[in-house]
């Protein structure tokens, strides 16, 4: 009894050392650096503590306000919409019998997940960009979309480009509740009468809702954060967060803002802290669905 | 007679103790605080390196500069950082004492290069720049450097059109001919005004040119604002991640530096591009960058030598041939010294450009800051 508990312990204590590495990278990686940022957004050019820098993000005076409206929308669209098609196209994944499409999709939504920065932008650019291929076929057969309002390098052009490697993530993220809806539901709401539409009304979409939710707060975030490649395609002409703290830390034009670009920062970890404790509140509920 | 007398002393110490030369040099204010130039080479020879930061090869001939500069003097010359910006550049001195990448000279924005004089109270203490005065410092405009020797204006850009001529057929001669229908969605910036100082230079010039002046910027925002309603203006990365965008034609006219233009020019000729050079009509706007010495300088030596061989008529040259406008212009020409690939490289201003002095520019960035995504959003 005492022996294996002394051996549980002493596992434990392994377990603990094998974590260090990675609570020393969370730490320097993340902690430190997101503390810096906190302490210097509450203090003025002088050093002092202040609310100053807050009060000029949230002046309505100032372009700032305004950026957050702009970066959430953006976040809040492209991940709405993401999590729409995403879905729809997990369902087919799931329901198709053919396993190695299945696996082909899924390992190239794990590379295409992770694809972004500046050679994302480029690859729009030379495909849909004002000189792009498709752009120049599209305007041979008499379709110029630049000619109706379209651009690449506006709200929507960004809307687009983000849906390239958030569409991805919600398959792998819908993939396992979607595979845990049971057969035997279907069968079972279909023997009781059901049509299909009324499954998914009444069994389907409200076994998938916390799931789904959790999803669009991991897209939100994904998206709310994205930097380099909006830059590379805006410029901050679409006004983004993100970039706007850019050109206030590392810019060779605005000096001495680098508080005001850490008070902009503290506003965006406001904002994923939030997400992200939605998240893992709604994520806690689906686990019970997944067991 | 008491700078003789300095002189006199720097030499012998140097000469008792080649050792402690290197550390002579590390507060040297000048060639003579230490025994003058042949000292200072030999110094730099002895530390062997020079660490430079965001001085791209493409950007103002410093590909060419960096070579010469090492072969002449067997210096290993370093930039790791090459595309890094202004404050990035402070931040370098700040924060890698010590390191292998440690820079020892550095090229800013001018208000950055006070901000390395004063500090950023909360952030950093000034100066982490170190005084010094170069051979030619007295041929440098007063206005032009810092009064005490921190820093020194190098080299200046002029804000012009690069445009490609292999599509574009009629030579766009101002800011109006680029609202024309053939650019449209086709003129880039280098990055945003409000990150980038040839962008922000972009919309001064535009402001001139719109009934605006150094004093009143807002003609300029509206000239993009205008721009950008007749579809013309294209906010993607047109420079600042090199000239992929101009070579695909995404963007066929930037307003940029006249030696970022030049460089360009080389880079897309050889994949067919004619880009043509224009300086916009009406008086031409330039801003020019400054040059200083790290505090922390690692190698004190090779960093004053460099300061020494740039401002010296082969590195004014040099700059100039990249089509940059060297700070001692004035002088080089009284001294007939300018080379004549250096006045091939340059456009021909038609009149003095317009510079802004700091506080002119620290009340047009504000307003630039202020309006520019409205502007163009």
């Amino acid at each position: 009894m005492k022996s294996a508990g002394s051996g549980a312990r002493r596992f434990r204590f392994l377990a603990a050392i094998g974590v260090v590495p990675f609570l020393g990278y969370v730490a320097f990686f993340l902690i430190i650096p997101a503390g810096s940022v906190m302490i210097q957004a509450f203090r003025d050019n002088n050093g002092r503590l202040s609310l100053s820098n807050l009060a000029t993000v949230l002046s309505s005076q100032q372009p700032w306000l305004h950026s957050y409206v702009v970066s959430l929308e953006l976040s809040a669209v492209s991940a709405l919409i993401a999590a729409v098609l995403g879905l729809v196209g997990t369902v087919a994944l799931v329901s198709s019998s053919n396993l190695l499409a299945r696996r082909l999709v899924t390992t190239a939504c794990g590379v295409l997940a992770n694809t972004g920065g500046v050679p994302l932008a480029f690859a729009f650019i030379a495909t849909i960009g004002n000189a792009g291929v498709a752009t120049h076929v599209l305007a041979e057969i008499g379709f110029n979309p630049y000619d109706h309002g379209f651009s690449l390098f506006s709200f929507t052009g960004l809307v687009i480009v983000y849906l390239y490697f958030l569409l991805p993530l919600v398959v792998l993220l819908t993939l396992p509740p979607v595979e845990a809806l049971r057969r035997e539901w279907r069968e079972a709401a279909a023997t009781l009468g059901a049509s299909p539409r009324s499954y998914w009304q009444k069994v389907g979409l409200p076994v998938l809702t916390p799931p789904l939710i959790a999803t669009l707060m991991v897209l939100f975030m994904d998206a709310f954060a994205a930097y380099a490649t909006a830059q590379a395609l805006t410029t901050g002409s679409v006004p983004l967060v993100p970039i706007e703290i850019g050109a206030l830390l590392a810019g060779n034009v605005v000096s001495n803002q680098a508080n005001l670009g850490d008070a902009l920062g503290f506003g965006m970890i406001v904002i994923v802290v939030a997400a992200g404790v939605l998240y893992v509140l709604v994520q806690r509920r689906t686990a019970r669905w997944l067991r | 007679m008491l700078a003789a007398f300095a002189a006199v002393t720097g030499s012998t110490a140097s000469a008792a103790s080649a050792s402690s030369s290197d550390a002579c040099w590390a507060t040297a204010v000048n060639l003579a605080s230490c025994g003058g130039m042949s000292t200072l080479i030999a110094a730099a020879k002895a530390e062997g390196t020079l660490n430079l930061t965001a001085d791209p090869d493409t950007w103002a001939n410093y590909g060419n500069i960096i070579k010469d500069f090492g072969a002449k003097y067997g210096l290993k010359i370093n930039d790791f950082n090459p595309d890094g910006t202004s404050a990035e550049e402070l931040s370098e001195i700040n924060l890698d004492h010590g390191k292998s990448n440690e820079p020892d000279v550095v090229d800013v924005g001018p208000s950055f290069a006070e901000e390395g004089v004063h500090g950023v109270p909360g952030s950093f203490k000034g100066p982490i720049l170190a005084r010094y005065e170069t051979a030619e410092w007295s041929e440098i405009p007063a206005a032009w450097k810092s009064p005490v020797g921190y820093w020194a204006y190098d080299y200046s850009g002029v804000m012009s059109i690069g445009y490609n001529a292999s599509v574009i057929k009629t030579t766009p001669t101002g800011f109006a001919s680029l609202l024309l229908p053939e650019f449209k969605n086709a003129v880039g910036l280098s990055n945003s005004p409000t990150s980038s100082a040839a962008g922000f230079s972009a919309v001064y010039a535009a402001a001139l040119d719109n009934g605006g002046s150094l004093n009143n910027i807002l003609p300029g925002i509206s000239y993009f604002k205008h721009l950008n309603a007749v579809g013309n203006y294209n906010p993607t990365e047109a420079g600042g991640a090199g000239d992929a965008p101009m070579a695909d034609k995404t963007v066929l006219a930037t307003l940029d530096w006249t030696f970022n233009q030049l460089s360009w020019q080389k880079e897309l000729k050889a994949q067919g591009i004619d880009w043509k050079i224009v300086i916009p009509k009406g008086q031409p706007y330039a801003s020019y960058y400054a040059m200083a010495i790290s505090a922390f300088a690692p190698h004190p030596a090779a960093a004053r030598l460099f300061l020494e061989y740039m401002y010296s008529p082969t590195g004014q040259n040099l700059w100039m041939e990249g089509g940059a406008v060297p700070a001692t212009i004035t002088a080089m020409e009284a001294n007939h010294t300018v080379s004549s690939a250096a006045l091939a490289a340059v456009p021909a201003l038609s009149e003095a450009p317009a510079i802004a002095s700091q506080s002119q520019s620290d009340k047009a960035k504000n307003l630039v800051v202020a309006d520019w995504a409205s502007a163009v959003g």
